[in-house]
C-alpha cells in the first residue's frame, strides 16, 4: 500500500483538484482519503454516490440546564473565547463557538452545566463514478478539521485499500495539527504550489515542515503565466529547498468549467492539458517507482 | 450587535481561493470616499489584505496579543497529575509527578489552573501574535496576524475585533479566514452582514451552502457576490434562489483582473468594478440596517 | 535501557508515531518485549504530545520510528527521550538490535 498526500499550504492553490486527478488516472485502483474536511470538494470532483455515513463524534460539549442555572454568569467569566451568551433568564453555550475546554463547567457553583457527546460531523464512503472508493467527512459549523478525523479518514481509508492500492490523501490546507496528520507515515508528498506572493509563502512553510517530517516530495507549480515575478519566486523556492518539480500548470479559465462537466484534470482539452498530464506523468512515475522497491 | 452608529460587514467564502480579500479591499477603498472606514484583516493565519495598499504607512504601535499560559509553582506542585487530565489540547505531560507544559499548544482555556487543587499553576501572558494599524490615504486599516507556526486563530481574531471595535470607523469591513471551522465562525460573530464571496464553480457552490448555515445559525443576515463570473459554469444564482439568499453583485472575470489579483494589485483602473463595487457596498450596508438579506 | 518502538502489526515497524496503534516496549534489564496498546489515537489533537507522555510514565529511554511529528519531537525531548530513526517494515528486533549496537 503507497500513500501519496496532496498538500498546498493555501487554500485555493488547485490541491483538491490535481488530488482528484491523480486519483481519476489511477482509477479502481486506489482509494481517495479527502481529509480537506472544510471544503470537501475531492469528493464531488470524483463524483461521489452511494454515501454511507457513521456520525463522528471529536470530543464532549458542553451544555447549560436553564433550570439549573442560577444566572450568576460565572460561566461566561470564566469563558476565554467568548462561547457563552445572555438568553432570557440564564445563560446558554453557543456550540459554533465553543472550544470545548470545559472551563466554564469547573466553575459553576450550581453544577448547572454538563458535557455531553456532541456529534461534530459524519464520517462518509462513498463510491466514485470513476471506479474508486472516497472516504470523507463533513462537519457542523464551527467544529475544526482536526488530527484525530484525519487519521480516522486515512484508517478507513487504509481498511479498504487492498495491499497494491495507492491511497491519495487530499491534505487540508495550512500546516497545523491536520496537515500533520494528512502527511505522517505518506511515501509520498506532492506539494501544489500556487505562484502568487501568499501561495509561495505557504507553500515554503509547508515545506519546512515536510522536510522536519522527513518526508520525500516532489511539486506542482499551478497558476503560472500571469506574474513573471510569482513564477520565479516558486522557482527559487523549491529549488533552494531541493524539492523536484513535476511540472508547471498554466493559469487556464478553462480548467475550471471542465470540473462542471464532471470531468477530472486527467480528461482534458484545453491549452493547458498538455503540461497537466505531463506533471501528472511525472507523479505516475514516482508513484510507479515506489511501487518497484517494495 | 455592533455599537450603534457603527457598521460592520464581514466579507467571508466557503473556499479559500474565491476572491474574498480582493473583494474586501475594494468595498473599503469605497467605504472610505464617505465615510471613516476601516479594513479589518481577521485572516490572521496569512493576512494578506495590507498586501493591496503598497504605500500604506505604519500609524501607531503594532499591539501584542497573549494568551494566558500556565506556569508551575515547583514549590506548591504535589505531581498529581490532575492539571495533565484536565487539559483536552494535549499541552500538559505529567511524567512520573514532573509536571511538564508545552506553552505553543496551550489554549489559554484556564481549565488546568480550575484543576490543580494546590493552586500550583500560575498564568502568564505568552505573545502569539499582533494587531497592527496602518493608514492607506484615510483608509484605516487594521491587521491581526498570528505569529508564524502558531494556532491559536480565535484570540487573535477576537483581539483584533477588539481593537477596531474601539477605534470609532463608522464603517468596519472585515476579511475573514476562509472555511466556516472555529476561526470564520468567530470572524463573522458580531457582524452585522456577510457578504459571501463565491464563484461560479460546483466546489464553491457547495461550501458556500456550508457557510450559509453558519449565518443563518448565528443569525447574521448575508448577501453573496458572484466573483469572476463566467470563468465556469456552475449555476450559483439558481442555488441562491433555493436557498432564498439574494445575489447582491457579480464581478466579471477577466484575466487582467486575476493577474493583479495574484500580484495584490487594487483593481483601480477599473471603472466597470467601481461601479459594482459601489453597488455591493450599498446593498450590504442596506441589509445591515434593515437586518434583510438572509434570515 | 527501555527502547520503545511504534508499530501497526506487533511485529514490524510501523508508519506513523503518534496514532500508531501499539508501541512495542523493550527492557534490556531482562530482554522483555512487551506491545502496548495506544490509546491516543483517537486523541483530537496532540497525539503525539500524549504518545511521549505515556511513553515517559513507562520509563522509555529511546525512540525508534521512522518520524515523529514537530508536536511528539517536543514532548520527547521534554521527557529526556532520544529518538532514532528505524525504517519502516524493519521487524521489531532487528531495529532494536541495531539501536542497541549503535
Amino acid at each position: 500500500m503507497i500513500t501519496v498526500s496532496v498538500a498546498s499550504g493555501k487554500g485555493g492553490a488547485g490541491k483538491t483538484s490535481l488530488s482528484a486527478a491523480i486519483a481519476e488516472r489511477l482509477g479502481a485502483a486506489c482509494v481517495f482519503a479527502d481529509c480537506d474536511v472544510d471544503a470537501a470538494n475531492g469528493a464531488i470532483a470524483l463524483g461521489a454516490a452511494g454515501t454511507k455515513s457513521e456520525p463522528y463524534f471529536a470530543g464532549p460539549g458542553f451544555e447549560i440546564d436553564p433550570a439549573a442555572c442560577t444566572s450568576c454568569g460565572a460561566c461566561q467569566a470564566a469563558c476565554r473565547f467568548g462561547a457563552i451568551e445572555r438568553t432570557n433568564g440564564s445563560f446558554r453555550v453557543a456550540p459554533e463557538l465553543c472550544e470545548r475546554c470545559g472551563a466554564c463547567l469547573s466553575r459553576c457553583p450550581a453544577k448547572a452545566i454538563r458535557s455531553y457527546e456532541k456529534q461534530a460531523g459524519e464520517l462518509l464512503v462513498s463510491d466514485s463514478r470513476l471506479g474508486m472508493r472516497i472516504v470523507h467527512a463533513e462537519l457542523e459549523p464551527g467544529e475544526d478539521t482536526s488530527g484525530k478525523l484525519v487519521a480516522l479518514v486515512r484508517r478507513r481509508a487504509a481498511e479498504l485499500a487492498g495491499d497494491d492500492a495507492v491511497i491519495v490523501v487530499d491534505a487540508p490546507p495550512g500546516i497545523g495539527c491536520p496537515v500533520i496528520a494528512s502527511i505522517t507515515g505518506c511515501d509520498l508528498v506532492v506539494v501544489v504550489v500556487e505562484a502568487s506572493a501568499s501561495g509561495v509563502r505557504d507553500a515554503a512553510r509547508l515545506v519546512e515542515l515536510v522536510g522536519s517530517m522527513r518526508r520525500r516530495a516532489m511539486a506542482i507549480v499551478n497558476k503560472s503565466g500571469l506574474n513573471q515575478a510569482m513564477d520565479d519566486a516558486a522557482r527559487t523556492m523549491l529549488k533552494e529547498a531541493g524539492i523536484p518539480v513535476a511540472g508547471e500548470i498554466p493559469f487556464d479559465p478553462a480548467l475550471r468549467s471542465v470540473e462542471e462537466s464532471n470531468r477530472t484534470w486527467a480528461s482534458l482539452d484545453c491549452k493547458a492539458a498538455t503540461r497537466i498530464r505531463s506533471a501528472l506523468g511525472a507523479v505516475d512515475g514516482a508513484i510507479g517507482a515506489l511501487k518497484e522497491k517494495r | 450587535m455592533s455599537d450603534a452608529g457603527t457598521t460592520v460587514i464581514a466579507v467571508a467564502s466557503g473556499k479559500g481561493g474565491t476572491g474574498k480579500t480582493t473583494v474586501a479591499a475594494h468595498l473599503a477603498i469605497a467605504g472610505a470616499r464617505g465615510r471613516p472606514t476601516m479594513l479589518v484583516d481577521l485572516d490572521v493565519e496569512a493576512p494578506d489584505a495590507s498586501g493591496y495598499f503598497k504605500g500604506a504607512g505604519r500609524s501607531g504601535d503594532a499591539s501584542e496579543v497573549s494568551v494566558l499560559v500556565p506556569r508551575l509553582v515547583e514549590a506548591r506542585c504535589t505531581g498529581c497529575g490532575l492539571c495533565a487530565k484536565a487539559c483536552r489540547f494535549g499541552a500538559i505531560l505529567a511524567i512520573g509527578g514532573v509536571i511538564t507544559i508545552d506553552p505553543k499548544v496551550c489554549k489559554g482555556c484556564g481549565a488546568c489552573v480550575n484543576a490543580c487543587p494546590a493552586a500550583a499553576l500560575e498564568e502568564i501572558p505568552m505573545t502569539v501574535g499582533q494587531t497592527s494599524s496602518f493608514d492607506a490615504d484615510g483608509l484605516a486599516i487594521l491587521e491581526g496576524r498570528m505569529a508564524i507556526g502558531d494556532i491559536r486563530s480565535t484570540v487573535v481574531i477576537e483581539a483584533a475585533k477588539k481593537r477596531a471595535a474601539e477605534s470609532g470607523a463608522a464603517l468596519q469591513i472585515r476579511d475573514c479566514p476562509p472555511g466556516v471551522s472555529c476561526p470564520a465562525t468567530h470572524a463573522i460573530e458580531g457582524a452585522d452582514y456577510v457578504v459571501l464571496v463565491a464563484e461560479p464553480t460546483e466546489f464553491s457552490i457547495h461550501d458556500l451552502g456550508a457557510a450559509v448555515r453558519l449565518a443563518r445559525g448565528r443569525g447574521v443576515p448575508a448577501g453573496v457576490v458572484i466573483n469572476k463570473d463566467g470563468f465556469g459554469d456552475a449555476d450559483i444564482a439558481g442555488f441562491c434562489e433555493r436557498e432564498g439568499i439574494p445575489v447582491i453583485g457579480r464581478i466579471a472575470f477577466k484575466r487582467e483582473r486575476a493577474a493583479s489579483g495574484a500580484a495584490a494589485e487594487p483593481w483601480s483602473d477599473d471603472a466597470a468594478i467601481s461601479g459594482e463595487i459601489d453597488a455591493i457596498l450599498a446593498l450590504a450596508a442596506d441589509g445591515a440596517r434593515t437586518d434583510g438579506g438572509l434570515r | 535501557m527501555r527502547y520503545a518502538v511504534p508499530t501497526d502489526d506487533g511485529e514490524t515497524v510501523g508508519k506513523v508515531f503518534g496514532r500508531a496503534s501499539s508501541f512495542a516496549i523493550f527492557d534490556q534489564a531482562d530482554s522483555s518485549l512487551v506491545i502496548h496498546r495506544n490509546d491516543g489515537i483517537n486523541a483530537e489533537h496532540g497525539a503525539g504530545t500524549g504518545a511521549a507522555s505515556f511513553l515517559a510514565d513507562k520509563g522509555v529511554n529511546v525512540v525508534l520510528a521512522p518520524e515523529v511529528g514537530p508536536k511528539a519531537a517536543a514532548g520527547l525531548a521534554a521527557a529526556g527521550i532520544e529518538v532514532v530513526v528505524a525504517a519502516t517494515g524493519t521487524r521489531l528486533r532487528a531495529a532494536i538490535d541495531a539501536a542497541i549496537a549503535g
